[in-house]
């Protein structure tokens, strides 16, 4: 669900920076390359690290949300994450107008809830870890899915 | 080829205000009111979801805005990532101006008669 309530995104965009800065530390750590960092992605409260490895293409996204069992914009929400996950993918130009993307998906967290914002954090900082641990030792002959997609040379671009 | 833009939309307080502003705009302050918007057109909220690689899936489409009424786009057409099981693939653009889309306002009601 999305949220229209602007305290709620802000206390949802508080949560997103804390993971910024898990996000930064780990570029820094692991010198990632073709780097970004992006958040709100469609409205949501997402925040995706992004970056290429080995010739591929590899993310962490990061999903917050509010615990159902408050309620929805109830009068004592409390952020949880929603999912960590990762992808890994690769597009290859298969024949003329025919795009391919070959990837993987891997689900490393749902719905974690933690009482205090540190606990939670430090619940965070692990599932990212986890997450890049995954993401990184995905290799091309690991990427399990098949999907057309539009082209590059197609007018949109 | 002629581009379209259409919008995707979950949130109510902003369906309401297409309907009763005429205006496409993300509600979110925090982030800047960035808007996102698609350049292709989806019949079936599913098919918005999976390629545009959505966590949930949308309730409502708004457009088509043409290319040449779109405002300046703070991040050009891109194809989409994977995310939440989904593989993405279809094309994006973000700005963060609102888009006026077409009505007949009636000037002493405030109300939009088209």
């Amino acid at each position: 669900m999305l949220l229209n309530h602007q305290q709620s995104f802000k206390e949802l965009d508080a949560l997103l920076e804390a993971i910024r800065t898990i996000f930064v530390l780990l570029i820094q750590r692991e010198s990632l390359k073709e780097e970004s960092i992006e958040k709100w992605r469609w409205d949501y409260p997402v925040i995706t690290l992004t970056w290429v490895a080995d010739r591929m293409n590899r993310n962490i996204n990061v999903l917050a949300g509010y615990s159902q069992e408050n309620g929805y914009l109830s009068t004592t929400p409390e952020p949880i994450i929603e999912v960590v996950e990762v992808n890994v993918w690769k597009d290859v130009d298969e024949s003329e107008g025919i795009r391919v993307r070959n990837w993987r998906h891997e689900v490393i967290v749902r719905k974690a809830k933690a009482g205090r914002v540190q606990d939670r954090l430090e619940l965070i900082e692990r599932s990212i870890q986890l997450a890049y641990k995954e993401a990184s030792h995905i290799t091309d002959d690991q990427l399990d899915r098949k999907t057309i997609i539009a082209s590059e040379n197609t007018a949109f671009y | 080829m002629f581009v379209e833009y259409y919008r995707y939309l979950s949130d109510p307080s902003e369906v309401a205000q297409v309907i009763h502003e005429r205006r496409i705009q993300s509600m979110n302050l925090v982030a800047g009111r960035a808007t996102w918007y698609s350049a292709i057109r989806y019949d079936n909220p599913i098919d918005a979801q999976r390629t545009l690689a959505l966590p949930h899936v949308p309730s409502h489409r708004v457009g088509p805005v043409a290319e040449l009424q779109m405002p300046p786009l703070d991040i050009k057409p891109r194809p989409l990532a994977p995310a939440f099981g989904y593989p993405g693939g279809g094309v994006e653009v973000r700005t963060v101006f609102p888009v006026h889309i077409f009505g007949l306002l009636d000037f002493q009601k405030r109300h939009w008669d088209l």
